[in-house]
């Protein structure tokens, strides 16, 4: 029963590259600007032009593509099994294409759908390797830093940046304190004789019990406190407040923003160029 | 907004816990079906909502939505319209079906309240799921049936038993402390 061993919070890869070096506003703004541009393309072309420039930043991380792969090793007979029931099911959504490949009783799989499906799993592996990528190259401060200092721009129609950013750091922050304090409290129970994971899924449920309440007491004393402390400190938001970590653009993130732009008319004008079903 | 110390301390720590109901899988309640797990990590978020009002219900389902995003090991949640945007609306809607029933029965509206916050999260992931183009529509009610269902009946034992005890050992935890 050791929990804390095996938690990974987030999936943070520490390199000195250039990607990581970026500043994480760069990082998030260019990465949303790329998942959006995924979902407006539909060529099998279009998607391997981004999957090669996803791959060259992957690349530039000094990830291996295959470790940032690897969350996909699970999922992958749940895509497969997808891919199926789509294409088995959705016959009356292409009720009026003409390329029947196969047809028996209300199946009828026809190019058109099996050209849809496939480019949604491409899409889907893409999207999956993009978070995977921001996520390794940008720690968790950095991620909430960065979103901290991007909602603040939205601070003058009334988004406490600040406080949302202050949410998201004390549930960082109490991650590994409620492990410790949940471990306890399972050999605590243990010892008494509780059974845990054991019977059918309502009596799992209820063997859930007797662990979640103590938790959730010494979280709620632990929240008390940490209020008391916070306004004993005249904790006010972000009113006036100054960081020891200034977020900076240097030439290294303008560079990023002008590759990537570059890429996005590259990308636009290749699938003008290349037009679908290729 | 404006969002007070409380609102801010409680809404994190709540989502720490929905955080590490995912990564101890302490949260994963094995079922017999397709998917093989009922989770209650959005309980956190209705416990937010009902205690604590719809503003720390909508924090904590959103840092309950962000972590599942971050740590998506289905293509599904690796798309933050499907994984984050729905969880926003888990503790708000528990807490306006736990907010209109409560004068009647607070267990009555406890088991609503578990209710319609697990179903908002079901339904609202899977819609965003086959609008998004990842499920087919055909698999809408089919998980519904099978997880959903499931679901409800684990969030609510959960969340009834939790704030009961909750309230309990506060109103008796006072004296308790004191000594």
């Amino acid at each position: 029963m050791e929990l804390s061993k095996d938690i990974t919070l987030g999936q943070y890869v520490p390199r000195d590259s250039v990607i990581h070096r970026l500043d994480p506003r760069t990082k998030i703004v260019l990465w949303m600007v790329l998942i959006t541009v995924l979902f407006f393309i539909h060529t099998y072309t279009g998607y391997l032009v981004f999957a090669l420039f996803i791959l060259w930043v992957t690349h530039l991380a000094e990830i291996p593509v295959l470790y940032a792969l690897r969350g996909l090793k699970p999922a992958i007979p749940f895509i497969i099994v997808l891919f199926i029931i789509q294409l088995l099911f959705s016959g009356s959504l292409f009720a009026d294409s003409p390329n029947v490949v196969f047809q028996w009783g209300f199946v009828r799989i026809t190019t058109d759908a099996i050209r849809t499906y496939s480019l949604i799993m491409i899409r889907v592996v893409l999207l999956f390797l993009s978070v995977t990528i921001l996520t390794l190259a940008t720690s968790l401060v950095g991620l909430t830093d960065g979103m901290e200092n991007l909602l603040s721009i939205g601070r003058r129609i009334g988004i406490p940046a600040n406080e949302l950013a202050m949410v998201m750091v004390i549930a960082l922050r109490f991650v590994p304190t409620l492990v410790d304090e949940l471990e306890k409290i399972m050999k605590a129970q243990m010892a008494r004789g509780a059974l845990i994971d054991e019977g059918n899924f309502i009596q799992r449920t209820k063997q859930k019990i007797p662990i979640l309440i103590p938790l959730l007491m010494s979280t709620f004393r632990r929240a008390e406190d940490l209020i008391v402390a916070m306004e004993a400190r005249c904790y006010r938001g972000g009113k006036g407040r100054t960081k020891r970590r200034q977020l900076r653009l240097t030439a290294l993130d303008y560079r990023a923003i002008g590759i990537t732009a570059g890429f996005l008319v590259f990308l636009m004008a290749f699938i003008r160029l290349v037009p679908p079903p290729w | 907004m404006s969002l007070s110390t409380r609102k801010i301390v409680i809404s994190g720590i709540l989502g720490a816990v929905a955080i590490l109901l995912g990564v101890t899988r302490i949260g994963f309640i094995p079922v017999p079906n397709l998917s093989g797990n009922a989770t209650i990590m959005h309980v956190p978020a209705i416990l937010g909502g009902v205690m604590e009002g719809p503003v720390v219900g909508a924090l904590t389902g959103t840092i309950f939505g962000i972590f599942s995003f971050l740590n998506a090991t289905i293509p599904l949640f690796a798309d933050p319209l499907v994984a984050v945007l729905p969880r926003i609306f888990i503790g708000v809607t528990a807490y306006l079906a736990y907010a209109a029933t409560r004068r009647i029965n607070l267990v009555l509206s406890l088991v609503l309240a578990a209710t319609v916050g697990t179903l908002t999260n079901t339904f609202l992931v899977l819609g965003m799921g086959i609008l998004r183009g990842y499920l087919p529509a055909e698999a809408f009610w089919p998980i519904v049936l099978t997880n959903g269902l499931a679901e409800v009946v684990i969030a609510t034992i959960i969340t009834v038993a939790l704030v009961l005890g909750i309230e309990r050992a506060r109103k008796g935890g006072a004296s308790a402390k004191a000594s």
